[in-house]
């Protein structure tokens, strides 16, 4: 257990600590490009260099940060004036052939080169000479773009196509100042986690086809969230701006999904941001939200002494919240007792992140309806006249010949598809990332994610001020939506947060006894007992 | 300057002590919610420190953090001139927060401002209600997760 | 819903029950808007309360969407009569959470101009006080005082109201040629035309009878009240920012602060009156010190490189690119950093996360705090008596409310 000294506070690290490890514990920044936490070292840009005396001896040289094991004894100096000369030399070196592309290139707002010259440079430039050049916006593969002239040969995505996902796409060619990045030849990058590599690249080289040119980093507002697409809960950002999310970044979790995503996960932002329900609909004319909350509690009460007709589909994408919410109303108000999962059905899964599972709360809805959620509503179908479908994902128990014959199909959507195209009426509801919950994922780990909130509900225009066209400023949580059920039924419950529903899920739940938000924490939290 | 406040309140209260920091000459100390009105009175009556004055009485909000609220309260001597400034945060599930009221009057309108923009309720206090906005007033527009060109129902007039 | 009556009396009182009337929100004599209810009895003021909020227009909402620069032209609109001691002082603020110091001419023409803009202050509130009583020809003597200045202080920044003058680490831009002469020779005409109006105002038996002993605030509910500046000096509270905590270049100069005896109306004019005459001494000494140099300061992380620069190395381009999009990174934390407004302390408290933008930011007006005390000052003093001393307070309603 080594004893050391940065900047001249003290700290005991493990053996086998870097440097760089050693000064994140205290919070010392230390500039780095071609080092990254999840991946080997590669000590190739040396901006990390810092000071280091062992014993009383300095060392001639500065050393790497991300490569030195702290020592017993070491004196480290991350701000002397040599090393600040250091990394002015650094970056003058990486600039040398570097375009002038600031004002067309994706990264700008997020890249490494701007922030470390803004930090540690300001210097003027020496260069009398043309620059070197190279390819620019070359595709390599159907995701990834390469322009080989703003790369800096870091050598990230070389490093995750050899360790992380095995495949061995990216190679570094030539020598010199003519060596670029690129793929192996006859090979393209288009494994399941090609994104990740736009992700950790520092520079703009290697840019997303989907994002490209779509809107600067600066405008978008950051919300964390997980991924719905398999049961794994990737925790992951959606970055978004005014009506649109426009582009979904991994954030780190070490137990669950690491530093990384798969690209499927990638896409769901498409379900979010069109082909929404808008506005609820009987029988296909839009009507008010009200009008059709009155006309499906006119059904239910055609059907109160006959409460077996009556069946619930609650999908597995829903939060753990409102699934209780709509399982603790229905049941109690109404008596209902047939409740079933809706789910999406199995699909591949690798030994990286991918799961087969493809839904993210199949734990979450067995802890809250316990013993009575049943599997098979498509063998059950012929039982039930009045179907409740709490989602509108195109689940595998939708048959379209069976359910066509169901005589009252009510569906709270989010999305028009199939599913709402048959149903008599349309509630239409926020979809799960314009809502806050937790999800319980496979292993049963309960993780929280927060509301993408649209912060400019008009844009302004010629003749003052227009909504946008599709704005989904007036749609409802699900939650509120069953209060608004039950206010005009008459009774006087009511979900004004989901911290309501909370402290009525500890007295029913025993695994959810004694459970606080704030014990969540960054990691979530596994739920014993489920 | 005023390191002569931190220090009292370091020594007199450790249980209720949660940080506390100097940045930029500016001495803060962080509390627990419960001890606050301890604290207040205490800097009010304690002879040396003489602290007479409530400068100024906000929050800020941290919509990611455990505690949301974090109420943040600036004093100061008018005799020994020392400014100090109290801390103390408040969670979204239980808002609630003792009022200064009793001990200095001016409080009375700063904490209707918070209540009006941040939804921070407080006990014991004469006159809870909107300030700045008007009656009929949806939500609480100073947090974070208030877009700013959210629109309110109009009302008309009152009869 | 507001109730119609402020105090309860029993049923069975035999004596009348109070009246409840409302004092605007537009209404000649509410300075902005503001709806003062008050419950009289005959003409005696039994109770009062105060409903605001008519311009909150959130400035303080704005800011967290803006850079550090792009929050200054909001500053201008809080206090509107003096602009430019508002931008100073949240310059002063972000300029501290860098840890930069301002060159020393800037310095001396932000104490110029900042003394320029608590005379237009001054000259305002004394004048609508004056008029509000009946006396409109020294209100339109104030009005041409102030319409000199204006005229200066158009000539230096570009306008009259919406000056947006101070930048992080200096100025827009420097004082024009001929300015000290130009002063010099403004401020003979001001001090004729305030020496004019004294004559005609402050001895007089009508102005004396109806200021004083209305609207008294003592000094021990000054404090409590958390009243500074001339309102809280004239009640015998003796602190003046500049004076006890200096900032700029006032631990230079020589000046007075005036203190009251009685906390009155007629005392709050003769403060502001006495105040007016050490503004102008500020300036002249000013004029005679300042040093010649440049205006701001030369600090990579601040200023903008220059075009050649931008166009032709990747260095000028992404220091333009960072410092327009990104704006100035201050660092992590937080600071309260107060300056004397022409009402009293003016604090901004800003908390910054490491970005270019600011996470809160807090604006500690003094006119809040002067009027939240005026339910105590009206109290038992006639309906009459709440115009003047309504008007002594000077409560302007971009900073009541922001």
């Amino acid at each position: 257990m080594p004893t050391i000294k940065i900047n001249g506070q003290e700290l005991t690290v493990e053996n086998g600590t870097t440097i760089i490890e050693a000064a994140k514990q205290i919070g010392v920044d230390i500039p780095v490009f071609c080092y990254h936490e999840g991946l080997s070292v590669a000590a190739n840009c040396r901006m990390c260099l810092v000071e280091v005396e062992q014993n009383g001896r300095k060392f001639r040289n500065p050393l790497p940060a991300c490569h030195t094991m702290a020592g017993d004894g070491m004196e480290i100096d991350t701000e002397s004036p040599a090393i600040k000369k250091i990394r002015k030399g650094v970056l003058e070196f990486l600039l040398l052939n570097h375009p002038i592309d600031c004002p067309i290139c994706d990264q700008a707002g997020e890249c490494y080169l701007q922030n470390h010259y803004m930090d540690y440079g300001h210097y003027d430039s020496r260069q009398e000479f043309e620059k070197v050049k190279k390819n620019k916006a070359t595709p390599i593969g159907k995701n990834v773009i390469l322009d080989s002239e703003r790369c800096i040969l870091c050598s990230r995505c070389v490093r995750f196509t050899n360790e992380i996902t095995k495949t061995d796409e990216m190679i570094i060619s030539n020598r010199g100042n003519h060596s670029e990045i690129g793929v192996f030849p006859g090979k393209t990058l288009d494994n399941d986690y090609s994104l990740c590599t736009v992700d950790i690249c520092p520079v703009g080289a290697l840019t997303s086809r989907d994002f490209r040119f779509k809107k600067r980093e600066w405008y978008l507002t950051k919300t964390s969230s997980i991924c719905t697409g398999c049961s794994k809960g990737c925790n992951i950002t959606f970055e978004h701006e005014a009506n649109d999310i426009y582009r979904i970044k991994p954030r780190e979790n070490q137990d669950v999904n690491k530093w990384w995503m798969c690209d499927y996960g990638r896409t769901i932002k498409n379900e979010i941001n069109d082909n929404r329900i808008l506005k609820s609909l009987i029988n296909k004319e839009e009507k008010t939200d009200s009008e059709a909350i009155k006309s499906l509690l006119e059904l239910l009460d055609s059907y109160k002494k006959k409460e077996n007709k009556v069946a619930i589909t609650i999908n597995a994408h829903r939060s753990t919240e409102n699934a209780f919410a709509i399982k603790y109303f229905f049941s109690k108000y109404f008596n209902i007792k047939n409740f079933y999962i809706g789910t999406k059905k199995d699909g591949n899964s690798d030994d990286l992140l991918i799961r087969s599972d493809k839904n993210p709360n199949r734990k979450g809805l067995n802890l809250v309806i316990g013993d009575n959620l049943k599997t098979d509503l498509q063998k059950d179908l012929s039982k039930y006249e009045l179907v409740i479908q709490f989602g509108s994902e195109l689940i595998e128990q939708f048959d379209e010949s069976k359910f066509k014959n169901i005589k009252n199909f009510v569906v709270f959507a989010t999305n028009k598809n199939s599913v709402t195209d048959l149903a008599n009426i349309v509630i239409a509801n926020k979809s799960t990332a314009e809502q806050t919950g937790t999800f319980i994922n496979e292993d049963g780990r309960m993780q929280r994610f927060f509301a993408v909130i649209n912060n400019k509900t008009y844009k302004p225009s010629i003749n003052g001020v227009t909504e946008f066209k599709n704005s989904k400023e007036n749609l409802q949580e699900t939650y509120k939506l069953i209060s608004e059920i039950s206010k005009l039924a008459g009774f006087d419950l009511r979900f004004n947060s989901i911290f309501d529903i909370m402290n009525l899920m500890k007295k029913d739940l025993k695994p959810l006894q004694d459970f606080k938000y704030s014990s969540l924490g960054k990691n979530g939290l596994i739920i014993e007992g489920l | 300057m005023s390191k002569i406040v931190l220090d009292k309140i370091l020594r007199k209260f450790p249980d209720d002590i949660i940080n506390s920091h100097n940045y930029l000459g500016n001495e803060t100390v962080i509390i627990k919610k419960e001890a606050l009105l301890k604290v207040c009175a205490f800097i009010k009556d304690n002879r040396q420190l003489m602290i007479d004055m409530l400068v100024d009485l906000t929050c800020v909000d941290y919509p990611e953090e455990a505690e949301r609220f974090m109420m943040v309260y600036h004093f100061y001597s008018t005799e020994n001139k020392y400014r100090i400034r109290i801390k103390a945060s408040v969670s979204e599930e239980d808002p609630y927060i003792d009022s200064i009221t009793k001990l200095w009057k001016t409080a009375n309108w700063p904490e209707r401002e918070v209540y009006d923009m941040y939804g921070v309720k407080f006990n014991d206090h004469p006159d809870l209600t909107r300030l700045l906005m008007y009656e009929g007033f949806e939500g609480h527009p100073l947090r974070k997760d208030y877009p700013i060109t959210k629109r309110q129902p109009i009302i008309g007039p009152l009869n | 819903m507001t109730e119609n009556k402020i105090t309860n009396r029993n049923a069975g009182d035999l004596d009348s029950s109070t009246m409840h009337i409302n004092m605007g929100p537009s209404h000649p004599a509410m300075h902005g808007v503001v709806n003062i209810q008050v419950d009289i009895d005959g003409e005696n003021v039994v109770d009062s309360k105060l409903e605001i909020g008519y311009l909150h227009r959130g400035f303080e909402k704005s800011a967290e969407y803006k850079t550090y620069k792009q929050v200054i032209p909001y500053t201008d609109r809080l206090n509107y009569v003096s602009p430019l001691l508002n931008n100073f002082g949240y310059t002063l603020a972000v300029e501290k959470m860098l840890g930069i110091d301002v060159p020393r001419r800037t310095k001396f023409i932000r104490v110029i101009m900042g003394e320029l803009s608590r005379l237009t202050d001054h000259l305002t509130c004394n004048a609508a006080v004056m008029m509000e009583n009946g006396g409109f020809t020294p209100f339109l003597y104030y009005m041409k005082a102030r319409e000199y200045l204006y005229a200066l202080i158009e000539k230096v920044t570009g306008a009259r109201l919406t000056v947006n003058y101070s930048r992080i680490g200096g100025l827009r831009n420097d004082l024009p040629e001929g300015f000290k002469e130009e002063t010099l020779k403004i401020f003979t005409d001001v001090e004729e035309i305030i020496a004019d109006v004294d004559k005609m105002v402050t001895r007089n038996r009508i102005f004396m009878d109806r200021w004083k002993d209305t609207g008294i605030l003592s000094r021990e509910d000054a404090i409590a009240w958390n009243i500074t500046g001339p309102v809280g000096r004239a009640s015998g509270f003796d602190y003046d920012v500049r004076r006890d905590h200096p900032y700029f270049v006032y631990d230079e100069l020589e000046f007075e602060v005036p203190i009251g005896k009685h906390g009155d109306t007629y005392d709050r004019y003769l403060v502001r009156d006495e105040e007016m005459h050490q503004s102008i001494s500020i300036v002249r000494q000013a004029l005679e010190l300042i040093p010649k140099g440049p205006i701001s300061v030369d600090d990579p992380r601040i200023t903008m490189p220059s075009k050649t620069k931008v166009y032709n190395s990747i260095e000028g381009m992404m220091t333009n690119f960072k410092l327009v999009i990104e704006g100035v990174k201050v660092p992590a934390g937080e600071i309260y950093s107060f300056t004397e407004a022409g009402n009293g302390e003016l604090g901004y408290y800003i908390v910054s996360d490491g970005t270019g933008k600011p996470y809160r930011v807090r604006l500690k007006p003094p006119c809040f705090y002067n009027t939240q005390a005026l339910s105590s000052m009206i109290k038992g003093n006639t309906i009459a008596d709440i115009i003047p001393i309504f008007g002594s307070i000077n409560m302007i309603a971009g900073e009541l409310d922001r």
